[in-house]
């Protein structure tokens, strides 16, 4: 066992968190306001290699690994976990097409897609379903020529960005599932309503509405009947570590601002900092930071090595971290005392979007459930 | 980063598993009647070289470190935090020999130390003081040919079956951090053991205390330099019993997971096992997650001892989180076995009744948090 980052995680993190603090901080304010995703600011990630991390050197992206992009999402965070949401959920999209495109998809789709010149979002959750994938009524049916396909997908973040989606829908014939690359554009395609949120301001939250949608049939995206594997692994490998690594990214943040303040504040004649209270605070958000951070790293490890046993460890990352963030920014704010519910801070906004973790990608409730039975499950 | 353990780490697992297995599991009942240590138990460990486990093979040890020894704590918790910890603080009494010793001490104890011929108590605490060090009352007073020494020091873990003390006291006349170490022979005059404490849990290790009435020690038995009694005392607390006490909560969680997922499998309710139930699953998940993320803190904490690093922060948060998450874990496989919990036929109830002896012990969560706190906090 090796605790130290290596040189090449050491450098990209420093560099993240740079681009972070200089291109993302400025913009937080305005995202605050008019909840919009600036597309200056997806532009530049997109000249920095940040949607291709995982994505390999020969399709245009940087080849490194899940750790790495954990350490990215983590310090965009820092800043914005608004930014590092759309971020993260646009990779899912780009780690999606490497693995399960066909080379004819792959090439058509590079190297501009791991360069964030092509947006491609995941589609999956629908009213009636999202972790309970049985429950979507999306369907596909075959044309022949192309496929039609009917359906309504809610809560895609992205929606209003993206060049093109990842469906899941029903395969009207043989009733399995399947996955389709649908681009904006296509006859019967469009965005629907935009979610107004309680936080992650600055990175859309809509519905992608399929009227008589026709995607062409080499839009068949994976196997056929295989589309609903192909989502969960999408989602645990990326989607479970992306939310994990927002999470940490708040917490740090937190930590930060906690001390900042603990220094500054003075009652008593002393600085804060120097109350048993508020050092137990501190001292708590740091542990379940650091744990959070090494079991997150853990599990983006576990899918780096290949491991086919990485889904109970992605899912307890997920849920650990994210539960953790609401605690830890919470007590940043209770350190703020009356400071932290004033929009000149940012305590505030930390744990409006650490609420936000809980639910996407799978709730923590279908975490615990997803970790629970596997560990039961006899065939351990 | 890799978090691969090593070969010889792996190693090291599998052996310590099965000498508990089989050399500690047939004596836990009869432990748990008599709360006595068996010493033909302690002799068998000390010739499989656990006592030296971190102690440098030049002393006779094997010299693999104290994450090394954090897996072979872990290891023994799982079968018995009583002997566990009495191993725990056998390695630290003879660790700080070893580390803060003088060459003649090393050479007069070692190799005997790291076989467990001689055993050594660190003895700290008193009535009056512990984590205040500063209030501990024990005198040492130089008589020119010898010290002097009275005091009475409780809480003493291995009190009745050490052969040898180093104890922490204050220079009389010094000023006020004026402490000392002294190494002290059973049979010394003047030094004998007091009463044996009854505990709720660690049934096997015994805890007493050890008195000092005009003790003559002599000159060469200062332990350390004069004056650097604190620094001796914090040492050995931080590098040894904080990582010991991290190591016997990862053990009890790993023997609840295990005991939950059994029972849970095994026990039906509704015709099915309770494992199917989502409140059953959601327990033992949280048990996994909070089990993994003490450990990865506690092999952090133990790793940067290792490397040398400043630890204290780290070791401070890895010892109250993971023995608060052992004493929540411990109580959740309780709810899972009902009322089989509280039958002593099954292990439950002693694992969550030694969990609460881990939150006082080498100093107290409350300590651990304001180490934590004012270390991350206070501007230095």
């Amino acid at each position: 066992m090796d605790f130290k980052l290596n040189m090449q995680q050491e450098l990209l993190k420093k560099t993240v968190r740079q681009f972070a603090e200089e291109e993302i901080a400025p913009l937080v304010d305005e995202m605050e306001r008019n909840d919009q995703t600036p597309p200056e600011l997806v532009r530049k990630m997109g000249e920095q290699g940040f949607f291709g991390v995982t994505a390999p050197l020969e399709y245009g992206g940087t080849g490194m690994g899940h750790v790495d992009r954990v350490i990215m999402l983590e310090e965009i965070a820092r800043i914005s976990a608004a930014i590092a949401m759309s971020l993260q959920v646009l990779q899912i999209g780009v780690g999606m097409m490497m693995e399960m495109g066909t080379s004819e998809q792959k090439n058509r789709y590079s190297p501009a897609l791991a360069q964030g010149k092509i947006l491609i979002t995941p589609a999956f959750t629908e009213s009636s379903g999202g972790s309970d994938l049985e429950g979507m009524s999306t369907k596909a049916s075959d044309k022949g020529e192309y496929y039609c396909i009917n359906g309504r997908k809610v809560f895609i973040t992205n929606s209003h960005i993206a060049d093109a989606v990842i469906i899941i829908a029903k395969h009207e014939e043989t009733k399995k599932f399947g996955a389709f690359l649908v681009e904006k554009g296509e006859k019967g395609f469009r965005p629907g309503r935009i979610e107004k949120k309680m936080g992650l301001f600055g990175c859309y939250n809509g519905e992608i509405i399929l009227d008589n949608c026709q995607a062409p049939k080499e839009n068949l995206f994976g196997e056929k009947g295989r589309g609903l594997s192909a989502a969960l692994r999408g989602i645990s490998n990326y989607g479970r570590t992306g939310m994990a690594a927002s999470a940490l990214g708040l917490m740090q943040a937190s930590l930060e601002a906690a001390v900042k303040f603990a220094q500054e504040r003075t009652l008593y004649g002393k600085a804060i900092s120097n109350l048993a209270p508020i050092q137990f605070k501190i001292a708590e958000i740091y542990a379940e930071l650091e744990a959070s951070r090494l079991m997150s790293y853990y599990a983006a490890w576990l899918v780096e090595q290949g491991s086919k046993r990485s889904d109970t460890q992605t899912a307890a990352a997920k849920f650990f971290a994210t539960e953790a963030s609401l605690r830890c920014t919470r007590k940043t704010m209770d350190i703020y005392g009356a400071y932290s519910c004033i929009k000149d801070y940012p305590v505030e906004r930390y744990y409006r979007d650490a609420q936000l973790l809980i639910s996407a990608d799978g709730t923590s409730d279908i975490k615990r459930i997803i970790v629970g039975r596997n560990l039961t499950a006899k065939k351990n | 980063m890799d978090f691969q353990p090593t070969v010889q780490q792996d190693l090291l697992r599998k052996a310590v598993r099965q000498f508990a297995e089989d050399e500690i599991a047939p004596l836990v009942n009869e432990m748990e009647i008599n709360d006595d240590t068996p010493l033909d138990l302690v002799g068998k460990m000390g010739d499989q070289g656990f006592l030296g486990v971190a102690i440098p093979a030049e002393y006779g040890g094997t010299g693999m470190g104290h994450l090394a020894r954090m897996i072979m704590i872990e290891e023994v918790g799982r079968i018995s935090a009583g002997i566990a910890m009495a191993l725990q603080v056998m390695q630290m009494g003879a660790g700080m020999v070893v580390d803060l010793g003088s060459a003649a001490q090393k050479a007069k104890y070692s190799p005997l130390l790291a076989q467990g011929k001689i055993l050594v108590a660190p003895a700290i605490t008193e009535s009056s003081g512990g984590s205040d060090l500063e209030g501990l009352s024990t005198r040492a007073v130089d008589e020119g040919e010898y010290y002097s020494l009275t005091g009475r020091k409780v809480f003493i873990t291995n009190s009745h079956i050490s052969e040898l003390a180093v104890i922490i006291a204050k220079n009389e006349g010094g000023a006020k951090r004026d402490f000392s170490a002294f190494l002290i022979e059973n049979g010394t005059e003047g030094f004998r053991r007091g009463r044996m404490e009854r505990k709720i849990g660690f049934h096997g290790c015994i805890t007493g205390e050890l008195i000092m009435e005009n003790c003559r020690i002599p000159k060469e038995n200062l332990f350390g330099d004069k004056g650097r009694g604190l620094a001796i005392a914090l040492r050995g607390i931080n590098d040894y019993g904080r990582m010991g006490m991290a190591g016997i909560a990862l053990g009890l969680m790993q023997a609840s997971l295990e005991a939950s997922v059994k029972f849970a499998r095994e026990r039906i309710l509704y015709g099915k096992p309770i494992s199917n139930l989502a409140p059953i699953q959601f327990k033992i998940a949280e048990i996994y997650a909070d089990l993994e993320a003490s450990r990865f803190l506690a092999y952090n904490a133990a790793w940067l001892i290792d490397q040398k690093k400043k630890s204290d922060t780290q070791v401070s948060s890895a010892k109250f989180f993971s023995t608060e998450a052992a004493l929540q874990c411990t109580r959740k496989a309780m709810d899972i076995y009902g009322a089989y919990g509280c039958m002593k036929d099954y292990p439950l109830e002693r694992y969550c009744r030694d969990a609460q002896l881990l939150v006082p012990a080498d100093g107290t969560n409350d300590i651990m948090r304001i180490i934590a706190g004012r270390n991350l906090a206070v501007k230095k």
